[in-house]
């Protein structure tokens, strides 16, 4: 197993870089930074392996002790990417994250969520939304300083453009195209090379179509990928790891969390890059 | 990964842990996210809510009368924040009498319509509305059959000393040509008929 891995990051080293190496037409990509990164942190971790597979050695780093020493620091930090300046409850109602469906469509695990219901229309409660939101920003941020990747999904034909737009400029992942069964828990046959798992997904809405649950949330479940989700009053709570109760069909609401999650990652790997971690 | 590819046991780190307490997967190499997801965990779900209650507000009741009695005063612009519909003055201005207190709470609706209306603002009852579509369709029955018989009934001919001295009101504008022609009485005929 380790060997393979260590085999497909050999290739992923020579080939340039943001070339899709799991399949073009899925969307999924990879690109050869977060090959690198996870090279890196695999040699910390084994570099007797590495010598043994004949990798050229790396360029010396910190000592593994410094690096742990430095990550469990930001831990310690209540907030450490400042998210809690980000959005205010203001914010978020001004981008109309109140607004839930219709009350006859309303999913039983997001009743502790709805504030209440106005004229058949349900309405999420945002002093919980709020609180929520930040935690799942900031562990977007602290995966995202580690080095883990990053993929965003959705299924709203509406903001597929700018979900992807988001994802090329961030450096990040995204698939916004209808999910082939087994994506994640078959890929190896499906894309014929082992695949490389972000280590985050961020559903920016979690239905695939108005009535059933997008796959990507149980086979995420399935593989051991932390989850961050919006999920609206129809949508299901339990599978997703982070859920931020609000409105997912907004145009202004998905603008709203969208820039939300770019400034953080963009912090993130600011900050990164300035503590020298590698 | 080694997992057992169960997705509603527990939760993801749950399950990661037990892998990792039996040594399935090595403490070394662990995913990222979990020392993140260990440092921060989910915030438990709160219990369910057994009933959601409805969202009213006290304006919702005067709304509530506005619309039982008056008709809707027409379209409102959105997007323009500064201007206020009709119905908005109306529940501001009720309001505002009613923290006043200075009228008795069973008067504070009439006294609301007779400070709009002296401000200059139109408001039709449904009665009113209903009246004046009756009469309208009325009016248009009787223009309709009028034209379908090409000619006019017997009895509303000029000639019949009964009706040579009636006036017609109609609710649609009449023709000025053709009243002038005859001052004193009205020639049916014309207004019904194309002028030559």
């Amino acid at each position: 197993m380790a060997a393979s891995i260590g085999k497909v990051l050999l290739r992923a080293n020579s080939v340039p870089a943001n070339l899709s190496i799991l399949c073009r037409e899925h969307q999924l990509t990879c690109s050869v930074r977060s090959l690198s990164t996870s090279q890196r942190w695999t040699s910390r971790i084994s570099p007797a392996w590495f010598q043994q597979e004949s990798v050229q050695v790396p360029t010396p780093h910190p000592a593994t002790d410094t690096r742990e020493a430095t990550l469990n620091a930001t831990l310690q930090h209540e907030d450490y990417f400042g998210v809690k300046d980000l959005a205010t409850l203001r914010d978020l109602f001004n981008a109309r994250v109140h607004l839930g469906h219709n009350s006859g469509l309303r999913h039983p695990s997001m009743s502790p969520y709805i504030f209440g219901a106005r004229q058949g229309c349900d309405i999420i409660d945002l002093e919980q939304t709020l609180p929520l939101l930040q935690q799942a920003l900031n562990v977007t941020g602290h995966i995202v300083y580690r080095g883990g990747m990053v993929l965003f999904l959705s299924r709203q034909m509406q903001v597929l453009p700018w979900v992807e737009r988001l994802a090329r400029e961030l450096g990040e992942y995204s698939h916004c195209r209808p999910w082939q069964r087994g994506t994640f828990t078959n890929s190896s046959s499906l894309f014929g090379t082992l695949p490389i798992y972000p280590e985050l997904c961020i559903f920016l809405g979690t239905q695939d179509t108005v009535f059933e649950t997008h796959r990507g949330v149980t086979e995420a479940s399935k593989l051991l990928i932390p989850t961050v989700g919006i999920v609206d009053t129809n949508c299901d709570v339990d599978p997703i790891t982070y859920p931020v109760p609000g409105n997912d069909d907004s145009p202004v609401a998905l603008h709203f969390y969208m820039h939300l999650f770019r400034s953080v990652i963009l912090k993130a790997k600011e900050k990164r890059k300035a503590d020298g971690v590698k | 990964m080694a997992g057992s590819r169960r997705d509603k046991l527990g939760s993801i780190f749950s399950r990661l842990t037990g892998l990792l307490r039996s040594g399935a997967i090595k403490e070394e190499d662990r995913p990222i996210w979990y020392d993140v997801v260990k440092a921060f965990p989910p915030r438990p779900k709160p219990p369910p809510k057994q009933n959601i209650p409805n969202i009213l507000y006290p304006e919702d009741f005067v709304r509530v009368h506005f619309y039982n009695t008056y008709t809707d005063p027409g379209a409102t612009k959105l997007a323009d924040g500064k201007i206020k519909s009709v119905q908005q003055r109306f529940v501001d201005q009720y309001l505002e009498l009613h923290e006043k207190k200075s009228v008795p709470t069973e008067h504070l609706f009439e006294e609301t319509v007779r400070i709009l209306k002296e401000g200059g603002v139109k408001l039709i009852t449904h009665e009113e509305r209903r009246d004046a579509q009756k009469s309208q369709v009325k009016d248009r029955e009787y223009q309709r059959e009028s034209r379908n018989k090409g000619t006019l009934p017997d009895k509303l001919q000029p000639e019949d000393p009964f009706t040579a001295n009636t006036t017609v009101i109609s609710s649609r504008p009449v023709k000025t040509q053709a009243t002038e022609s005859e001052s004193s009485t009205v020639n049916i005929d014309s207004l019904f008929q194309d002028p030559r």
